[in-house]
């Protein structure tokens, strides 16, 4: 055991169907799980929802879940299959081991970099583009594809049939009630933060601040007449609109700050 | 021992298994149409096999298509590493 310490880390793609009368054999599907885990470190885990009927139709003698773990470990893959032999008789199980591409991408994220961090630093993606998509406020269904969840036409086939995206999706199984509810929170996040940074103006105040700002302009242009004859400067003149200007500018603020607090 | 309805929480016995999962769906539906709020108390939980875990979800899926919130809180050591192993870490509510 004491040699796999410096053997590298390698990461693979397990997928677990068990048989669905597994009961029959008395074996429990989690000591199975477990037994994965025991191999390495789970870096994500997928339950495959689809078969899984609802509480109303289910016979809970009978197993539907299958699963799709990405491992992290330093066994090979002959290794692996070797030990996972043992359960030949209650799952069938694949395993593929992934490329050092993929590898580093997975070691970054375990890092505790964000994935957006990772892309920016790889060159695949700029901080503005981040920024762009964060404030984005996306459909659900956009969030869905871009999640490569559900297809296009199978939204359009949903909003045909003139029911709920999410509740066709659950029906179907092709998404797991957990799942849809992130990706709703996530959208009503971003809305949020949509909202947070949207200051509704008053039509009359924003005339108001227009109006101002033109005044504004006018004193900065009687400013810049004053300083342009170098050899007669008139200083009355430039204090006079400088200090229209002042107030103007006071009066921006002010108006401003109504704005904003009656946003809040 | 048996669930326990009491109010509005059902509380999740010490073993959800291959042994009891029939009657425990049995009593889930029966809990789920009585109430708007499905909350399920796991903190006596201490035996859940892949077929408890399957019929959890099976009735949170269930409440899902219900429009019924779903919560389950007060989750034992032993039900948070299942949730944890399996990914489902996210349908324990943490304050309540």
């Amino acid at each position: 055991m004491g040699d796999k310490l410096y053997m590298p880390y390698r990461i693979y793609k397990v997928e677990v169907y068990f048989q669905n009368n597994i009961i029959k054999m008395g074996k429990d599907p989690l000591q199975l799980l477990f037994k994965i885990a025991e191999t390495g470190d789970i870096v994500e885990s997928n339950t495959n929802v689809s078969q899984l009927p609802l509480l109303n139709e289910i016979d809970p003698k009978y197993f539907y879940l299958s699963w799709t773990f990405l491992l992290r470990s330093k066994s090979e893959s002959r290794e692996l299959k070797d030990i996972f032999l043992q359960y030949k008789q209650i799952a069938k199980i694949s395993i593929e081991e992934y490329d050092e591409d993929y590898l580093t991408y997975v070691s970054d994220a375990m890092m505790g970099n964000k994935i957006g961090e990772v892309l920016i630093e790889k060159g695949l993606i700029d901080e503005e583009e981040i920024k762009t998509a964060l404030r984005e406020q996306k459909k659900l269904g956009e969030i869905l594809v871009d999640a490569g969840l559900i297809t296009r036409e199978q939204i359009e086939t949903a909003l045909h049939a003139q029911k709920k995206i999410g509740q066709i999706l659950i029906e179907s199984g092709k998404i797991a009630p957990n799942k849809l509810t992130a990706i709703i929170e996530q959208q009503r996040q971003i809305r949020q933060y949509k909202e947070m940074n949207t200051v509704k103006v008053d039509m009359n105040k924003l005339d108001k601040i227009m109006s101002l700002m033109n005044k504004l302009s006018s004193e900065n242009k009687e400013i810049e007449k004053a300083l342009s004859d170098k050899n007669n400067i008139e200083i009355d003149k430039i204090q006079e609109h400088a200090g229209k200007s002042e107030q103007f500018i006071a009066e921006i603020k002010k108006l401003i700050d109504k704005c904003r607090n009656a946003t809040d | 021992m048996s669930n326990i309805l009491e109010d509005s929480i059902y509380i999740l016995s010490e073993n959800v298994d291959a042994s009891n999962v029939e009657l425990v769906k049995h009593e889930l539906l029966n809990f789920i149409e009585k109430n708007n709020i499905v909350t399920l108390d796991g903190c006596i939980l201490e035996d859940i096999d892949g077929f408890g875990l399957q019929l959890l979800l099976s009735a949170h899926k269930y409440c899902f298509t219900k429009s019924k919130p779903f919560f389950l809180i007060g989750a034992s050591n032993k039900l948070r590493t299942v949730l944890e192993l399996t990914g489902f870490l996210d349908l324990i509510e943490e304050e309540y």
